[in-house]
């Protein structure tokens, strides 16, 4: 089937088959691998992405359900040789990316998490910041060092 | 013979009308899809993707998403995700349990694209809505080109995840009891971790119209409902008639502890042993017995 969307801000028209995952569309037939396949089961986290501005794992998408909608990866954050997003930034000065395998997805959800704070959707404490990325699985870091760079995302971003 | 992922049609009906009747036709070579959570992880395996094709129901999220009061239920329609139900200010008045099973199920991102309707009809006895909605008189409503019936949720799994719907029946909604005046309520999951964990043992309970007499706590009305400890959910008959057959004081809830761990019946798997699981469950019906005698 021919699937069209919109892919990080521009109109994208692909062959695919419709149980196909968003992930391996993005990954295989699209070139973008930020996002990482995991468990490709929803536990880790690795592959997240917006849908219609709504962070979910794309490896539980089939494309079927894409079609005519918006998505936007990782690379939709910053551009080659534009400055790091913020996020991306310190997680690289606090040493919260070692391996780097769940840093995408991690960013997204510390992004999302950001996002919605600006919109006023929830109430911003350490517990908050915990959940918005319990569905995000790290083996390396222990999450001590990505916590610290939400927080200093968070406070650069200012209220 | 199976087929590969990639050949699999997917129909995706733009009304609730069209759904019903494409199911009439050929609903037992259908698999209807939500928000994908536990199918897209199920169709890894071929030999669990469809005969014929998916029914894609995200089409249908008009008629099918969405909380509001009917009567005097609360009316989910099976579309709403696990998200629109932790975000409800009409389920935190109402349903305070079922709202407590969402803020501990999955994710995020499981949250945001879970629907309550494919935690109903996918039907794992270990699934964190299924106790809460138990405890609150759930009844849910399936659609055919028919017509509508509506069957108890305790009685809505035959068996380990078969729910007794016809494969020419769509869930459209699930309906439960709006809150009573002064209710007790408790839902308790026990897991790994606190998030993105699946349960060792769940307990879920609302009781009303709880008054402290001289001797004791007179319970009038109490539900209680388990998880992960049987083949499927459990709404606890047998333990729910011994407290209501007395004054609940330390005798009668040993007793009431000792008639659950006999009403369940889990098993030995690789979260937990039945033994752990029995005694889980005792204690967390003693915490909520507890709470009784405190808040009577």
């Amino acid at each position: 089937m021919k699937v069209s969307f919109r892919l990080n801000g521009e109109t994208r028209s692909i062959e695919s088959a419709p149980l196909d995952r968003l992930l391996d569309v993005l990954r295989r037939d699209l070139g973008l691998t930020a996002a990482k396949e995991g468990c490709g089961e929803g536990e880790c986290g690795a592959c997240s992405v917006f849908l219609d501005g709504v962070l979910v794992c794309s490896c539980l998408v089939p494309m079927a359900q894409v079609r005519g909608r918006s998505v936007e990866t990782l690379e939709a954050l910053t551009r080659p040789g534009a400055p790091l997003h913020p996020l991306q930034r310190l997680l690289i000065e606090t040493d919260g990316s070692q391996c780097g395998f769940c840093s995408p997805g991690m960013i997204m959800a510390g992004v999302d998490y950001m996002r919605r704070l600006a919109r006023g959707e929830v109430e911003d404490d350490h517990e908050a910041r915990l959940r918005a990325i319990a569905g995000n699985i790290c083996r390396c870091t222990g999450y001590t060092k990505i916590v610290e760079a939400i927080d200093r995302a968070i406070e650069e971003a200012g209220p | 013979m199976s087929r590969g992922r990639d050949e699999v049609e997917v129909l995706a009906p733009s009304s609730l009308r069209e759904a019903v009747q494409v199911l009439a036709e050929v609903g037992a070579e259908a698999i209807p899809l939500a928000g994908g959570s536990d199918l897209m992880v199920a169709f890894r395996d071929v030999s669990k993707l469809p005969r014929g094709f998916v029914l894609d129901l995200l089409g249908l999220e008009p008629e099918l998403r969405g909380i509001e009061l009917v009567e005097d239920e609360v009316q989910i329609g099976a579309l709403t995700t696990v998200d629109d139900i932790l975000h409800s200010s009409l389920l935190a008045a109402e349903a305070r349990p079922l709202v407590e099973a969402a803020r501990c199920f999955g994710s995020t991102q499981i949250r945001n694209r879970a629907t309550i309707g494919g935690n109903v009809m996918n039907g794992s006895p270990a699934a964190d809505s299924l106790p809460a909605l138990l405890a609150l008189d759930a009844r849910v409503t399936l659609l055919s080109s028919e017509g509508p019936r509506t069957v108890p949720l305790y009685s809505f799994y035959a068996d380990y995840r078969r729910p007794v719907a016809k494969p020419s029946e769509l869930l459209v909604s699930i309906r439960i009891a709006r809150a009573p005046a002064n209710p007790i309520e408790s839902f308790r999951k026990v897991a790994a971790r606190r998030a993105q964990a699946i349960a060792k043992v769940i307990l879920a309970g609302r009781a009303w119209d709880v008054r402290a007499e001289e001797e004791g706590v007179r319970i009038g009305e109490i539900r209680l409902a388990a998880g992960s400890v049987g083949p499927t959910p459990m709404r606890l008959f047998e333990t729910e008639r011994i407290l209501r057959s007395e004054l609940l004081g330390p005798r009668l809830a040993a007793e009431a502890v000792a008639v659950l761990r006999s009403e369940i019946t889990p098993i030995d798997d690789l979260r937990s042993t039945a033994a752990y699981r029995r005694l889980v469950a005792g204690r967390l019906l003693e915490d909520f017995l507890g709470s009784l005698l405190l808040q009577a």
